[in-house]
C-alpha cells in the first residue's frame, strides 16, 4: 500500500470564544493519494475550508494529526509550519486577493520572493504560467487594472508558481459569473491533467464537484462532519456536456440528497 | 473562510476580559513604576513629581484649582458645541453646489493648516479683553477641521446612491439627508473628534496666551512658583476633559452609526 | 467635458481666494478701518514682501521646528504603533492609552518643559514631537490592525516571516491610513511650534505674532499669519508629494 500523499487522521477543531465553544470540524479523516483530484462538498459553515486552512499551516489543529507524505505536519500550538512543508503547497483563495501595491506579475512571483528561489528558471516560470493563462500582456499592470476573471487567473497560477505538488483551492471560483466560472473549471482540469498535481477542491456547488473531481468529500454541519465519501466514476477527460449524462446526472441527485438531509438537520 | 470570519467577528464585538484587565494592570504598573523609579532615582520634582504626590497635592489645592477647570470646561463644551453645527452647516451649504465645493475647500484647507490660534494675540484687540471670548477661538480652531471632513464624506456618495434616490423620485432634501448625510456620518463624526481635540488645544493656547484664568493660565502660574505637583494636576484634568468628550462623541457614533463594523 | 472640469476646478478656487480678499481690502477702505484694527490684505502682502528680511529669521526657525519635529515624529509613531499592534496584549493593554495620548493637548506640558529644558529649539522640537507623533500613532494603529484577515493567510501560506509580513503586507496595506496620520501630525505640528512660540523667548513667528500685535503693528502680525500658512502649504505638499511617489496603488 502507498503512503498517501495527505493523510487527516481524526483531527478535530474546536474555536473558543468567550461566551461559547464552536466546534468547526469533528473527527475527520480522509485519505489522498498523490495526483488525484477531490472535492469537499458542504453547506457554508461546515468547516470545509478549516480543513485547507489547517493543512496549510494558516490554522493550528486542537486533535489529530495531519500528514503530508506520510511526515506528520501539525506540530501543535502557535509553531510555524516549515517552509519546506509550505512549498509542497499552494493556496487559492475564494477571492483573487492581489496585494494592490504590486504588478500582475510581481504578485503572481509572491511565494517566489518569501521562499527566496531565485534564478532564470524561476524567472522563465513565471512567464510560462503568465503566458499558459494569457496574463502576459498585463504582466506590468496593476491588478485595480484588470478583470475579476484575469484576477483570480493570477490568483491560480500563484499558488503554482513556487511548483507545488499540491493545490488546496477554496471555493476558487464562487465570485465569478456563471460563464467565467464554467471557463476556469475546464481550464483548471486541463492544468491538472498537464501537471499531475494532487488537488484539493473546496465548493458548495454540487455540479462543480461532480465535474471536477474522482472522489467527494460531503461534509454536514453542527459540528462540521464528514457525513459520506462518493467515489465518481466517470470518464477523463470530462467534458462540460457531461452534465446532461445520466450517470452525472445520477451522481449529482445521489449528493444533492445528502445535502438535502443536512438542510433538513439544520433546521431542527 | 466561511468558517473562521464569523468567529473572529464575534471576538472582536464581545468585551474580551483582556481588554479591561490589561490596561488597568498597565495603568498600575505604570503608577508603581514612576512611584519607585522617581524616588529611587530621586527625580527633582520639577521635572517629574510622584503620582501619588500629584494626587495628593493637586486635591490639596482643588479649592484653587476648580474655577479654572470649570472655566475650561465651560470655553470648550461651548465653542466645540457651537464648532459642529457651524462645521457641519457650512459643509452642507457648500455641497449643494458643485462650484461651492471646488471654490471653498481650498479656503477650509487654508483655514485648517493655518492654525486658528495665530489670530489670539489679535482677539484682545478686536474685541477685549473678557476671557470669555476665548470661546470664540475654541469655535475658529475646531470648525475648519469639522468642515473639511464633513464636506468629503458629503461629496464622496457613490453615484448609485443617488440614482437609486432619484428612482424613487426623492425630493432634494430627502435626498440629502436620508441619502447623503448618511452616507457621511463616519466622516462627519472622524470631523467632530477631531474638533474635540481642536477644541482643547485652543482653549489651553488661548489660556496661554491670554492668562488671568483657565486651567492653561493655572498651570503657568504653578509652575512659576515651582508648585509641580499641581501643574501635573491641571494637565491631568485637561486631559481628562479631552478623553471624557472624545469618548462621548464616540459612544453617540456608536449609537448612531450601526453599520460601521 | 474632463478639460472643462480641471480648469474650473482650479480656476474656482483662485476666484474665491480673490474675492475673499477683495471683499477683505474694499470693507477695510469703504469704512475706512484702521490698520492696527484690521489692516487690508494689500497692505499685509507688501509688508510681506517689504519686510521679508525682518521675517525670514523666524520664518526658518519655525519651520525647522515644524519640520525637525514632523521629521521625528513619523518613526516614533509609525515604530510604536508596529510595535503595539504585534503583541495581541500589548495591543489589548495599550489601545485606550493611544486614544488618550492623541485627545490630551500635550502643549499644556510647555511651562513645564521650558523649565526642564529652556527656551531652546531642543524644547521647541519636543513638544512638537509628542503632540504630533501620537495622532500618526493612532492612525497606524488603525491602519496596521484593520489588515485584511485573507491577506495574512496568504502571508501565512507562503510562510512569510514576521519580517516580511510586515513590508510586504502589513506596512503597505495601512498607508492610507498612515497618510491621514501625517496629514493630522502635520497641522498639529504647525499649531503646537506656533503655541510653543507664544511662550517660549523671541524667536520664531509665533513670538513675533504676539510682539506684533502688542505694538499694534497689525499689518506685520498678519504678515507673520501669512507666513505660518505658507508652512502650513509645505507641510501639505510634502505630504502630498510622497503619496504621489510612494503610494501610488489604488485599493
Amino acid at each position: 500500500m502507498q503512503t498517501p500523499k495527505i493523510k487527516f487522521d481524526h483531527v478535530t477543531k474546536v474555536f473558543e470564544t468567550r461566551s461559547q465553544t464552536i466546534v468547526a470540524v469533528k473527527d475527520y479523516s480522509m485519505e489522498i493519494q498523490a495526483g488525484e483530484f477531490i472535492s469537499i462538498l458542504g453547506p457554508s459553515g461546515c468547516g470545509k475550508s478549516t480543513l485547507i486552512r489547517m493543512l496549510d499551516g494558516i490554522i493550528d489543529t486542537t486533535e489529530g494529526d495531519i500528514f503530508i507524505d506520510g511526515v506528520k505536519v501539525n506540530l501543535g500550538g502557535k509553531k510555524k509550519m516549515p517552509p519546506e512543508v509550505l512549498r509542497k503547497m499552494g493556496f487559492i483563495f475564494q477571492q483573487p486577493n492581489m496585494l494592490p501595491w504590486y504588478t500582475v506579475r510581481e504578485n503572481v512571483a509572491l511565494p517566489l520572493r518569501v521562499f527566496g528561489l531565485k534564478g532564470k528558471e524561476w524567472e522563465d516560470r513565471v512567464d510560462e504560467l503568465m503566458k499558459m493563462v494569457g496574463l502576459e500582456e498585463y504582466a506590468n499592470a496593476r491588478p485595480s487594472e484588470i478583470s475579476g476573471g484575469m484576477l483570480q487567473r493570477a490568483g491560480v497560477i500563484r499558488a503554482m508558481v513556487h511548483d507545488p505538488e499540491i493545490l488546496l483551492m477554496d471555493e476558487p471560483f464562487g465570485a465569478l459569473d456563471e460563464l467565467t466560472r464554467e471557463q476556469m473549471n475546464m481550464e483548471l482540469l486541463d492544468i491538472w491533467q498537464k501537471t499531475n498535481k494532487t488537488i484539493i477542491f473546496i465548493t458548495h456547488n454540487i455540479e462543480e464537484a461532480v465535474l471536477l473531481s474522482s472522489r467527494v468529500y460531503v461534509m454536514g454541519t453542527n459540528p462540521g462532519h464528514l457525513v459520506e465519501t462518493v467515489t465518481l466514476d466517470l470518464p477523463r477527460p470530462r467534458e462540460l456536456s457531461m452534465i446532461t449524462q445520466s450517470k452525472f446526472i445520477e451522481y449529482r441527485q445521489k449528493l444533492e440528497s445528502y445535502i438535502g438531509e443536512i438542510d433538513l438537520s439544520k433546521i431542527k | 473562510m466561511a468558517q473562521s470570519k464569523p468567529i473572529t467577528k464575534k471576538k472582536k464585538k464581545e468585551r474580551d476580559p483582556k481588554r479591561v484587565i490589561a490596561p488597568l494592570v498597565v495603568l498600575v504598573l505604570i503608577y508603581i513604576g514612576l512611584e519607585v523609579g522617581l524616588r529611587v532615582f530621586q527625580v527633582p520634582s520639577y521635572v517629574l513629581p510622584t503620582p501619588t504626590n500629584i494626587l495628593i497635592e493637586t486635591a490639596a489645592s482643588f479649592s484653587i484649582i476648580l474655577p479654572d477647570l470649570l472655566f475650561t470646561l465651560k470655553i470648550i463644551c461651548i465653542g466645540f458645541c457651537i464648532a459642529i453645527p457651524s462645521g457641519i452647516l457650512l459643509a452642507a451649504l457648500f455641497s449643494q453646489f458643485d462650484i461651492l465645493v471646488k471654490a471653498m475647500q481650498p479656503v477650509v484647507i487654508w483655514l485648517v493648516i493655518t492654525p486658528m490660534i495665530t489670530l489670539i494675540p489679535l482677539m484682545t484687540l478686536w474685541l477685549g479683553t473678557d476671557p470669555n471670548l476665548r470661546v470664540i477661538i475654541v469655535i475658529i480652531q475646531a470648525t475648519p477641521i469639522i468642515c473639511l471632513n464633513t464636506l468629503n464624506g458629503f461629496t464622496r456618495v457613490e453615484q448609485e446612491k443617488l440614482e437609486l434616490a432619484r428612482s424613487v423620485g426623492a425630493t432634494k432634501l430627502q435626498t440629502f439627508v436620508s441619502i447623503i448625510f448618511m452616507n457621511a456620518l463616519p466622516q462627519v463624526f472622524t470631523g467632530i473628534k477631531l474638533g474635540c481635540i481642536f477644541s482643547t488645544i485652543g482653549a489651553v493656547s488661548a489660556d496661554f496666551v491670554s492668562r488671568g484664568m483657565g486651567l492653561g493660565d493655572r498651570i503657568i502660574k504653578f509652575t512659576k512658583y515651582s508648585n509641580f505637583e499641581e501643574s501635573y494636576g491641571c494637565i491631568v484634568l485637561i486631559a481628562l476633559i479631552g478623553i471624557t468628550l472624545y469618548t462621548i462623541v464616540e459612544l453617540i457614533e456608536k449609537r448612531i452609526v450601526l453599520w460601521k463594523k | 467635458m474632463n478639460v472643462k472640469n480641471r480648469v474650473v476646478s482650479i480656476l474656482a478656487p483662485i476666484a474665491s481666494f480673490l474675492l475673499i480678499f477683495a471683499i477683505w481690502e474694499a470693507a477695510c477702505r469703504i469704512n475706512e478701518i484702521p490698520a492696527w484694527f484690521l489692516p487690508m490684505p494689500s497692505e499685509i502682502f507688501k509688508s510681506m514682501v517689504v519686510d521679508f528680511q525682518d521675517y525670514w529669521p523666524h520664518l526658518l526657525v519655525t519651520l525647522q521646528c515644524v519640520l525637525i519635529g514632523f521629521l521625528i515624529a513619523i518613526p516614533v509613531g509609525l515604530l510604536i504603533a508596529t510595535l503595539i499592534t504585534s503583541f495581541p496584549l500589548l495591543n489589548a493593554a495599550m489601545s485606550p492609552y493611544i486614544t488618550f495620548l492623541v485627545t490630551t493637548p500635550l502643549i499644556s506640558l510647555i511651562p513645564l518643559l521650558m523649565l526642564a529644558m529652556g527656551y531652546g529649539m531642543n524644547m521647541r522640537i519636543t513638544t512638537v514631537v509628542i503632540q504630533s507623533f501620537a495622532v500618526i500613532n493612532m492612525n497606524a494603529c488603525t491602519g496596521f490592525n484593520n489588515v485584511p484577515t485573507i491577506r495574512r493567510e496568504l502571508m501565512q501560506s507562503v510562510g512569510a516571516s514576521r519580517f516580511q509580513t510586515y513590508r510586504m503586507m502589513i506596512l503597505p496595506s495601512a498607508a492610507t491610513d498612515i497618510i491621514t496620520g501625517l496629514r493630522l501630525a502635520a497641522i498639529f505640528a504647525t499649531t503646537t511650534c506656533i503655541s510653543v512660540e507664544y511662550n517660549a523667548g523671541n524667536t520664531g513667528l509665533g513670538s513675533q505674532i504676539i510682539k506684533y500685535s502688542q505694538y499694534l503693528q497689525t499689518t506685520q502680525s498678519f504678515a507673520c499669519i501669512f507666513y505660518v500658512t505658507v508652512i502650513g502649504l509645505i507641510m501639505y505638499g510634502l505630504i502630498a508629494l510622497f503619496q504621489k511617489k510612494i503610494v501610488s496603488w489604488q485599493e
